[in-house]
């Protein structure tokens, strides 16, 4: 069993030696002449202006928390979906439940004013 | 790929997502290395199912599941510890000891 | 009985089906109507939670006809999954009482508080009495997401986000660890089915390197969970920047749930392989057990305190997952039992000294409390001495339980080390103890003078019923002790 593992070590071996020299060979090799233009982010394009890491709205978040949720309810339902006539009604009451709860989530989240934009 | 492949595939993303928590101190990128974490366990999931039958891949639903919930509740406790500390760095909250 | 037919879960999950309804019925309260900044709505929503909890323990009660005839689905509905959850009935119940003018005063968004609380501990019921591996997964995120929101929830306050964060963190570090050991479980004996995975690994010999790196994974990610000595590190941050309430039902609670799931895994159903778990456990059990009681020595914050004390605690019941016999069974339910009662109640003492807030938390602002207020002193007193496992206490009959299936199956290192540490926490109980009796509260002219307690009916009747029960359970125990013998798992 494990020796059909051994040419995968050796294939990670010889990968890793040689990614870490080639790192270290360019290191020691290469000449280094720095001037200030070749230290711009752009070395021949714009001059960039303020930092490119802005903040933007918290609201996001809070649209990108619902959608993740709802989202994954399909996850839940799409397999259900498919299997509809086997499953039968008890499933379907389950689902049903479940889809239930999921309408309570969101009657809380509109009340709480999760839906808002301002 | 077979499935020995698939699960050593996951095994290095999870050490991956481990050693991030670790030596990272951002706090949203240790919980981007906790979802890692989850979603290698999914992908162990799946090339185990191959072997064991399909319950495996009933699973990877509900972590999905669960890592979106936590992804909730993490997301609105680091923007919450922003809005004390202006920062979500782990080093620069201090009145706890680490 | 069976579960084929699938409604048989609702009578099953019945306790937790309450429990939910009520939760999310105050959910939706706390968003029905325009005036949210009601001055009573901690009161009447603790009552309405209260009746959840009664209602879930009236459901429970009702569960022993059918106890052990269910038993082929993924829940468990026997006589142990029934004792846990009146553990954590009580200790969620007495949550909920010391909360109530807690939320009041710290203006805490009262709908969400309860909701939460409620929601935990349905979880933590799910966790206990589930048979699979992955609703046990699911129980554990319920309960761990809800105490993440809830050591967070005073948005006011930066250390409890920063306790949030930390415990969300390494929660969910923790979690990480832990479903990748179901994953590998699930990969080498075919299911994440705990009677399977029984069958699978009886015979022992062919056990495989990844049927063994999956049970340390997920013993490492349980340790995390109740905090054993190298996994511990969250804890007294934890502990310390969460609100006073919610401090004492992760202390309880979490460690109650996580405990009984942690026996029912390892002590049933992976028993067959305890030769790959068992070295582990007997040194997380020695290195929690003294390390934990020695940092405990110097702690001045009763809340870092508190925490060290648990972890003690969480060393000394990892003996009972590892000497598995009917005796030490009956010592971890009887200790959870007793160390609910027992740390609830300290935690609603303090909650008293600290008037409904954050201050006042130093071991030095004890000093002076047996004079003024002697029967807050006499509980907390009492209840650290059943901490500590003096006997006359529940503590006592509970270490002694411990002790003796641990010399039933020959760990008699780990009783010896239990016995010193048991000894060495006795130095910093009864130091908090001493403060309390012994000394006369410093005349410092800067800080403001100990404001007069009034004890609200709510704290009156934790810390009277939390005293009489641990008297009780330290005088009388056979009682108890024979109701525990019924629900046992061995046996």
């Amino acid at each position: 069993m494990s020796g059909s593992y051994i040419p995968l070590l050796v294939l990670f071996g010889v990968s890793i030696v040689n990614a870490i020299g080639m790192g270290i060979a360019s290191h020691i090799l290469n000449p280094r002449r720095p001037t200030p233009v070749k230290e711009m982010p752009y070395e021949s394009g714009m001059i960039p202006l303020g930092d490119t890491r802005q903040r933007f709205s918290v609201k996001f978040y809070v649209v990108a928390i619902s959608f993740i949720v709802f989202d994954l309810e399909t996850v839940f339902l799409i397999p259900w979906a498919v299997n509809l006539q086997s499953l039968g009604w008890g499933v379907f009451g389950a689902v049903s439940l479940f889809v239930l709860l999921l309408a309570l989530g969101l009657v809380y989240e509109w009340r709480k004013g999760g839906l808002e934009w301002e | 790929m077979l499935p020995t492949q698939v699960l050593f595939l996951s095994a290095v993303i999870f050490v991956v997502g481990t050693l991030g928590v670790i030596v990272r101190r951002n706090a949203i990128i240790m919980f981007l290395c906790i979802e890692l974490q989850l979603n290698a366990v999914n992908m162990a999931f799946v090339a185990l199912s191959r072997y064991v039958g399909i319950e495996g891949q009933l699973f990877v639903f509900f972590v999905m599941t669960v890592a979106a919930a936590e992804a909730a509740v993490g997301l609105a406790i680091i923007i919450s510890i922003f809005r004390h500390y202006e920062s979500v760095i782990t080093d620069d909250f201090s009145f706890l000891r680490w | 009985m069976s579960f084929l037919n699938q409604w048989n879960y609702f009578l099953a999950l019945g306790p937790q089906a309450i429990l939910t309804t009520f939760a999310i019925g105050i959910l939706l309260f706390g968003v029905s109507r325009n005036n949210t900044s009601d001055e009573h709505q901690g009161w009447l929503l603790g009552r309405i939670s209260l009746a959840g909890v009664i209602a879930a323990g009236i459901v429970n009660a009702g569960l022993y006809p059918f106890a052990d005839r269910l038993s082929d689905g993924i829940v468990a509905v026997d006589r142990y999954a029934l004792f846990s959850n009146w553990v954590l009935l009580l200790g969620s119940a007495m949550a909920i009482l010391i909360s109530i003018s807690y939320v009041e005063k710290q203006r805490i968004q009262v709908p969400e508080y309860f909701a939460l609380l409620l929601f935990a501990t349905v979880g933590l019921m799910l966790m206990t009495a589930s048979l699979d591996l992955m609703l046990v997964f699911i129980g554990l995120e319920i309960a761990s997401i809800s105490v993440y929101a809830l050591a967070t929830i005073d948005q006011r306050s930066p250390k409890g986000s920063e306790a949030g964060l930390k415990y969300f963190l390494l929660g969910a570090f923790s979690t990480g660890i832990f479903l990748y050991g179901v994953a590998l479980i699930y990969g080498s004996t075919g299911s994440a089915n705990l009677t399977e995975i029984l069958n699978a690994t009886v015979d022992a010999d062919d056990t495989g390197v990844m049927l063994i790196t999956g049970v340390i994974m997920l013993a490492v990610g349980f340790c995390f969970k109740v905090g054993v000595v190298p996994f511990h590190m969250w804890t007294p941050d934890v502990y310390q920047g969460s609100p006073m309430p919610i401090t004492g039902y992760m202390s309880v609670a979490i460690k109650a749930g996580a405990f009984f799931t942690f026996y029912r895994i390892f002590g049933i159903y992976l028993d067959n392989i305890q030769f790959s778990w068992g070295t582990v456990f007997w040194w997380l059990a020695l290195v929690t057990m003294i390390g934990a009681n020695l940092v405990a020595l110097v702690q001045n914050n009763i809340k870092r305190l508190l925490a060290y004390s648990g972890i003690a605690h969480s060393g000394y019941l990892l003996i009972t997952v590892l000497a598995n016999n009917t005796t030490s069974e009956s010592g971890l339910l009887y200790y959870l039992a007793v160390y609910t009662v027992a740390n609830m109640g300290l935690f609603a003492g303090f909650v008293l000294v600290a008037n409904h807030a954050e201050h006042r938390v130093e071991v030095s602002d004890y000093a002076g409390l047996g004079s003024k207020q002697p029967f807050i002193a006499m509980a907390l007193t009492v209840f650290l001495l059943s901490l500590g496992g003096f006997p006359a206490t529940g503590g006592f009959i509970g270490k002694i339980l411990i002790l003796r299936g641990a010399l039933e199956d020959n760990y008699l290192l780990l009783a010896i080390a239990l016995v010193i540490s048991t000894l060495i926490s006795y130095w910093y109980y009864l130091r908090l103890a001493w403060f309390m009796w012994m000394k006369e509260q410093a005349a410092t002219p800067n800080t403001e003078k100990a404001p007069e307690i009034e004890i609200p009916l709510a704290l009156k009747l934790v810390l009277a019923v939390s005293l009489v029960l641990i008297v009780y359970a330290g005088i009388f125990p056979s009682q108890l002790i024979g109701f525990i013998e019924t629900s046992l798992l061995k046996g």
